[in-house]
């Protein structure tokens, strides 16, 4: 293993002088593309009038008078739509129909109703205020209790309120446990949030004479144009769909939503561009939520500390409409045993429609939750028998000669070093003197307590491993062009794709344009979720490129007559060499525009199986046991995804990644009324940090490389999420376990230190 | 209501609406995109200018309000040719960015930061931090946004 330090990452780093990315010099000269700021002659724009009640039959809706508004072109309704509405899928309910724009009943305060074509933003939002729809509110089943607990079905013809569900066969809780000398057991919440990209959602429809362009703030242009065509029933080589830049997505991007779907289906209906930029407060209300359920963990073992037994339970707050929240928890039963070898592992998970803005995937999606029941029922059990945490953490790791590692739920790990990262954790932390720090506080007089926490975390990459397209092509000019089927929307791919064919050729990135994003274009991709980019694009983009070195190998065996094996090249000298002469890729490219060849390879490839990324997170917090604010003082982390290409941007990945995770723990929670009403419906209610709520994260990369790709790459766009939140949250229980505090559910905000400190008494 | 307003040193006049904001006025009427929109709440700083060398949420303010007054956005910034701003150049170096919608109203928060510093005084992590307070960002965590106003503090301190 190999700990990187800041010296290793600054000798790794690429660029000429002044950017250290490709991508920079747009974004620092003239700023990024969003689809915001395109503008086309003749566009109109879309505005979208939203249910204010979150349970409800629509009783009438009145747009007359918002039609005769000047500027408006046209008011619309469910019974102007003819699409087919959206069919859940297979594992749900098949009750669970969405239509576009509801006909009868609304389900979510938010979701659209009728939808205003005009002239202007202006004018569409003055029209807006003179629809009337009438609203007769149905009882809101804002949460999973009361949507469990309620006769009422938020869906005429389901089942029940319940949209998928996982049940382990032959299990009883009381047996399975009989044997353990200790059970631990515990309940947890993990609340909605809102992923909150400084962009929100955006789309431009623009129908031409040959096709419908749709410009789009996506993470998966590809899957895009799929479901548009689908939904469209219009053959998708007349769908052309480019993302330009994309102000981040963190898996909320990934589907296609109705508000979109329905600007592309009316721009073609009306064959007018048409125009769609969210505002915030839509964003907040209406781009899916992340995370949202509710645990029970029970944890049983031996007095010793070695783990036998190990059952979650976990309850999934779907929302409104079963989209990926129907699915979260099949990622979090993946991942449910985490880095420990437990023998009997059961879970059972049940997905639960509410009156709220549907659950989607949020970075982690389903991992995080995963990690973060076993990590904190884990710190629960070593307090029960007094022993270290990290002590009982090393007792239980599964081993490095134990993998590949299957576990119950059928995960296979590729490659682990539990051990090796919290060691190194421990070292590079002085875990030492943190605890000594700390103990100076505990019993004393200070209005201060300090904690330290610890998690140790095991995820999965590229879950659902896809086809994934790469190809490469040496341009007249000399120049390297590459094109994916993944989609770049912040993490720097124009810059790690461009590093792995230079690598190969030797080519400097600044020679190498990566083209991503344009479905004419790039012929087919899935797009960047789930961690998955770099070990399947970077590895079509690898094999494109290395095929390419051999294709030119073979044109200059065929231009100079010789045979394959006389024709050399170095990566070093940048140059083939053939008998006594040498080309370089610029004479080749010359050569070959000359014959008339084209020096293009692809390639496909789809991984066999996904990667498990993995290491271990401290976080240390002062809690003000006056004003009951947590301050979260250092963080350290220690992450291995195998072989890394690029430091400066994976440790960029993290450092966002941990910002994610540690304002889960700490700040940000999506919170409605017992109407179903947003309270955090702007970045001003809602638990958005700045910079002064973090330290210094101190990230250190271990490789460890995966044999499941060519690369050794694995994914690190999730890790940093997925082993903080729980380190964060065990670092308070820490700092506050001499007051007999065992849990305080995330986000740990003063109210609920107040409440578990000073709660049953009169303060 | 007519406005002259000299935006990146080019005085734009127009007529406009009494009631559009200056971030408006940037993008629409003058055709600035770098400025961008995050919120609707003020909140963001996604389009934070500098307005007579100050920054500004360019969101919380009227066009009309900046008549005949200096607006400078992070085009302005980058425009002297071969020049690029020692903020600019370390927001890259130290990996400042991911997606870029933050960012230019980061690299103008920054400029601003640096240049109310007094000369001589050298800004503390926590003063970086405190002076960024007004501007959001998802990507990056703020780990090297703080890195890079450190690192351009100390090109501007030696003229690099």
């Amino acid at each position: 293993m190999t700990v990187y330090t800041k010296s290793k990452n600054e000798q790794r780093q690429v660029g000429n002088e002044e950017f250290s990315r490709i991508e920079d010099k747009k974004i620092l000269t003239v700023g990024g593309t969003y689809v915001a700021d395109l503008e086309f002659e003749e566009t109109h724009f879309v505005h979208f009038v939203r249910s204010y009640i979150s349970h409800g039959i629509i009783k009438s809706i009145d747009v007359s008078s918002a039609r005769d508004m000047s500027g408006v072109v046209d008011v619309i309704t469910a019974n102007e739509i003819a699409l087919d509405p959206l069919v859940p899928a297979k594992i749900v309910d098949q009750a669970m129909v969405r239509e576009l724009l509801p006909k009868n009943k609304v389900r979510y305060s938010g979701e659209p109703i009728v939808v205003i074509i005009a002239k202007s933003k202006q004018e569409a939002a003055k029209a807006a205020e003179l629809v009337e729809i009438d609203i007769e509110p149905l009882n809101p089943l804002i949460n999973i209790k009361d949507s469990l607990a309620s006769n009422e079905l938020i869906f005429d013809g389901a089942k029940s309120n319940v949209a998928s569900e996982n049940l382990p066969t032959d299990f009883n809780e009381d047996d399975f446990f009989s044997d353990c000398e200790i059970v631990v057991e515990d309940s947890y919440v993990i609340p909605k949030v809102a992923p909150c990209p400084l962009e929100g959602r955006a789309i431009i429809a623009k129908p031409t004479l040959e096709n419908l362009e749709i410009y789009i703030s996506t993470q998966a242009p590809h899957s895009v144009k799929d479901t548009l065509s689908k939904m469209l029933k219009i053959d998708s080589s007349l769908i052309h769909v480019i993302a330009k830049d994309v102000g981040g997505g963190f898996g909320a991007k990934i589907g296609i939503y109705p508000e979109e779907m329905l600007v592309a289906y009316l721009a073609k209906k009306y064959n007018m561009t048409l125009k769609w930029v969210e505002t915030r407060t839509e964003s907040m209300l209406a781009l899916g939520h992340g995370r949202g359920q509710t645990q029970r963990a029970k944890l049983g073992g031996t007095r010793e500390g070695k783990f036998t037994h190990y059952y979650l339970e976990v309850l999934q707050d779907c929302g409104a409409y079963p989209l990926t929240g129907a699915f979260l928890p099949i990622f979090t039963r993946f991942m449910t045993s985490g880095t420990y070898d437990i023998k009997n592992v059961e879970y059972k998970s049940r997905s639960v429609i509410t009156n709220t803005n549907p659950v989607v995937a949020y970075r982690g999606a389903g991992r995080p939750e995963a990690t973060y029941a076993i990590e904190r029922i884990v710190d629960k059990f070593a307090r029960q028998i007094q022993v270290d945490p990290v002590e009982l953490r090393l007792l239980n790791f599964i081993k490095p000669d134990q993998f590949p590692y299957q576990t119950k739920f059928g995960a296979i790990y590729d490659t682990g070093e539990y051990e090796k990262t919290l060691r190194a954790l421990i070292e590079k932390s002085n875990l030492a003197e943190l605890v000594m720090e700390k103990s100076i506080y505990i019993n004393s007089d200070s209005r201060f307590r300090i904690g330290v926490g610890i998690s140790s975390y095991v995820e999965i990459t590229h879950g659902i491993p896809s086809l994934e397209y790469g190809s490469a092509q040496l341009n007249p000019d000399g120049n390297l062009e590459l094109r994916c089927g993944t989609f770049s929307h912040g993490q720097g791919h124009l810059t790690s794709f461009a590093n792995i064919a230079s690598e190969i050729t030797g080519i400097s990135v600044h020679n190498i344009k990566v083209i991503q994003g344009d479905t004419d274009l790039v012929p087919f991709g899935v797009g960047t979720f789930g961690s998955r980019s770099i070990q399947s694009g970077g590895v079509a983009i690898n094999r494109a490129t290395l095929n390419l070195v051999e294709k030119i190998r073979q044109f200059l065996a065929d231009y100079t007559n010789s045979s394959l094996e006389n024709v050399s090249f170095s990566k070093l000298d940048g140059y083939y060499s053939c008998g006594s002469g040498n080309y370089t890729f610029n004479h080749v490219a010359q050569l070959a525009y000359n014959a008339g060849v084209d020096l293009k390879c692809e390639a496909e490839y789809k991984a066999d199986a996904p990667t498990f990324p993995f290491g271990s997170h401290l976080a240390q917090v002062k809690v003000d046991l006056d004003t009951c604010q947590v301050t979260l003082m250092k963080v350290v982390t220690v992450d291995d995804a195998g072989n890394i290409i690029n430091p400066l941007l994976a440790m960029g990945q993290l450092h966002g990644g941990i910002a994610q995770g540690a304002s889960e723990a700490l700040f940000e929670e999506v919170i409605y009324d017992s109407d179903g009403n947003l309270m955090t419906s702007t970045l001003y209610d809602y638990g958005f940090p700045s910079a002064t709520e973090f330290p210094r994260f101190e990230v250190n990369l271990s490789e460890t490389p995966t044999p499941i790709n060519e690369l050794g790459a694995k994914g690190i766009g999730e890790s940093g999420t997925i082993g903080i939140i729980p380190a964060v949250a065990n670092a308070v229980v820490d700092a506050l376990s001499e007051f007999g505090i065992v849990n305080i559910d995330i986000p740990i905000t003063p109210v609920k230190i107040y409440n578990a400190l000073y709660g049953n008494k009169s303060s | 209501m007519n406005v002259t307003v000299i935006i990146n040193q080019k005085q734009i006049v127009a007529d406009v609406d009494e009631n559009m904001l200056l971030v408006d006025f940037i993008r629409e009427v003058a055709g600035l995109k770098a400025t961008n929109i995050g919120c609707d709440t003020s909140t963001c700083g996604a389009c934070t200018v500098l307005l007579n060398g100050q920054s500004v949420k360019s969101c919380t303010i009227l066009a009309v309000q900046v008549d005949k007054k200096d607006i400078v956005t992070l085009e302005g910034v980058s425009e002297s040719e071969g020049l690029i701003h020692p903020v600019v150049k370390a927001f890259s170096q130290c990996h400042g960015l991911q997606c870029g919608f933050c960012t230019s109203g980061m690299v103008m928060a920054a400029i601003s930061l640096l240049s109310s510093t007094p000369n001589g005084k050298i800004l503390s992590e926590e003063e970086i931090r405190q002076g960024l307070e007004g501007n959001l960002c998802r990507c990056t965590g703020y780990n090297n946004i703080v890195n890079a106003i450190s690192v351009a503090q100390t090109m501007l301190s030696l003229e690099l």
